[in-house]
């Protein structure tokens, strides 16, 4: 029983260091530990042949991953060289002083001005078009309705020589050119006068 | 790449107790003002790195020049913003890239990536003439590079950033702006998936290609 016990215990105690050594091993071996770890660490390999080969395995592979992760993305220099001249395009003179800023008073008056403009916009386009819809003002024209023509009716007759009769006092007195008064109308019109050569 | 090296301004200064090397803080200085040649020696040291990690995360060559290009000219126009007391210019630099790259997958499809484009542009000559080496360095790179680009942008990021160019996992912390013990545990899992990857290749062939 004493023996199953101490056995148990030595393998808990494997165990708890190996996980301790894995978590810690890569720095370990980078020398980024502690003083107090470096040296906790360094008696697990020296008790522990599994905490051992752990350090061993970490320590081949570091000795594998670090010579190939320095070769990746090695630059050529023409790579370079393209990368300064369009740095150089990119900078100017001015890009290396500190930039100007206007003082704070005239960002502040810059700021209030353009409140004010869009303030002034917000009015006119949406609180003038209401006042005026409400107040009932047009700025159409006045849309009265002109007076009904006044219409001329006649009686309706059956003798159609009365009805022409009527129709010419009617006109008479308008002024109008009947045929009554054909006659005597171009009689008073004077003759015009033919220029020299003009025969019709 | 035409450089010039004009003398520093004695005007402009730049807190000297930082950890960063002189000859970047000396450029910077004569960035903020307003000197091309700070900016030309600040390309020519970091430029490499920064396409690198451009690639690597977006594992396209057009999008990771227009990115260096956006990086380079961002970090140009702000360098004022630059505090060497909090941070390392590479680190700085660094977060600025992978904020844009992450806007760049963020706005553009799932990863498409061909194995043989990126093969021949961007994995070295075979060291070894022997053509079973070949194949198999060939098969590596296959394989290391198809698991990169399966990998979440996440871990791909921490790993590039630990392993591609050396970074701490504070500073990777830093870069991807999450908790030191979440690098961590990103550089872990990618570290994992990506040896799961290497092994089947054979450890006697991966060392005679590494020239172990």
């Amino acid at each position: 029983m004493g023996y199953f016990s101490v056995n148990l215990h030595s393998n808990l105690m494997t165990q708890w260091k190996l996980r301790y050594c894995k978590t810690r091993m890569v720095a370990f071996i980078n020398g980024d530990l502690p003083e107090k770890s470096r040296r906790r660490i360094g008696r697990y390999i020296d008790d522990c042949p599994a905490c051992y080969d752990e350090y061993v395995n970490q320590r081949r592979a570091l000795q594998e991953l670090k010579p190939e992760l320095k070769r990746v993305g090695m630059p050529r220099p023409e790579q370079l060289d393209r990368i300064w001249n369009a740095i150089q395009t990119e900078m100017t003179p001015e890009m290396s002083k500190p930039v100007s800023r206007p003082p704070a008073r005239a960002r502040l008056a810059y700021q209030r001005t353009s409140y004010a403009v869009a303030m002034l916009v917000t009015i006119l386009l949406v609180v003038v078009p209401l006042m005026l819809g409400n107040s009932g003002v047009s700025l159409a024209a006045d849309t009265t309705l002109p007076e009904p023509a006044q219409r001329l009716t006649l009686a309706r007759t059956d003798a159609p020589e009365d009805n022409v009769q009527s129709v010419a006092a009617a006109t008479a007195e308008a002024n109008i050119i009947t045929t009554e008064n054909l006659g005597t109308t171009l009689q008073a019109t004077p003759r015009p006068v033919l220029e020299p050569g003009e025969n019709n | 790449m035409e450089q010039q090296h004009p003398q520093s301004n004695d005007e402009t200064t730049v807190n000297t107790t930082s950890r960063e090397e002189p000859e970047i803080l000396d450029a910077i200085a004569r960035g903020i003002a307003g000197d091309q040649s700070g900016f030309a020696d600040l390309y020519a040291h970091y430029a490499s790195g920064v396409y690198r990690l451009c690639y690597s995360l977006l594992l396209n060559h057009q999008d990771a020049e227009d990115v260096v290009q956006e990086v380079f000219v961002y970090a140009f126009k702000n360098l004022h913003r630059y505090d060497p007391d909090r941070a390392a210019f590479k680190t700085w630099l660094y977060t600025i890239t992978v904020s844009r790259c992450r806007n760049v997958y963020r706005r553009q499809r799932p990863l498409l990536v061909t194995l043989a484009q990126l093969f021949q542009t961007n994995i070295s000559a075979p060291r070894s003439e022997r053509p079973e080496a070949m194949m198999a360095e060939r098969a590596a790179q296959d394989a290391l590079v198809s698991a990169l680009a399966a990998l979440s942008s996440n871990l791909r990021e921490a790993v590039m950033l630990r392993y591609g160019h050396g970074l701490t996992y504070r500073e990777i912390a830093e870069v991807m702006n999450c908790p030191q013990k979440t690098a961590e545990s990103r550089v872990r899992l990618a570290h994992e998936r990506l040896r799961g990857v290497l092994e089947p290749v054979g450890e006697g062939l991966l060392q005679e290609l590494m020239g172990f």
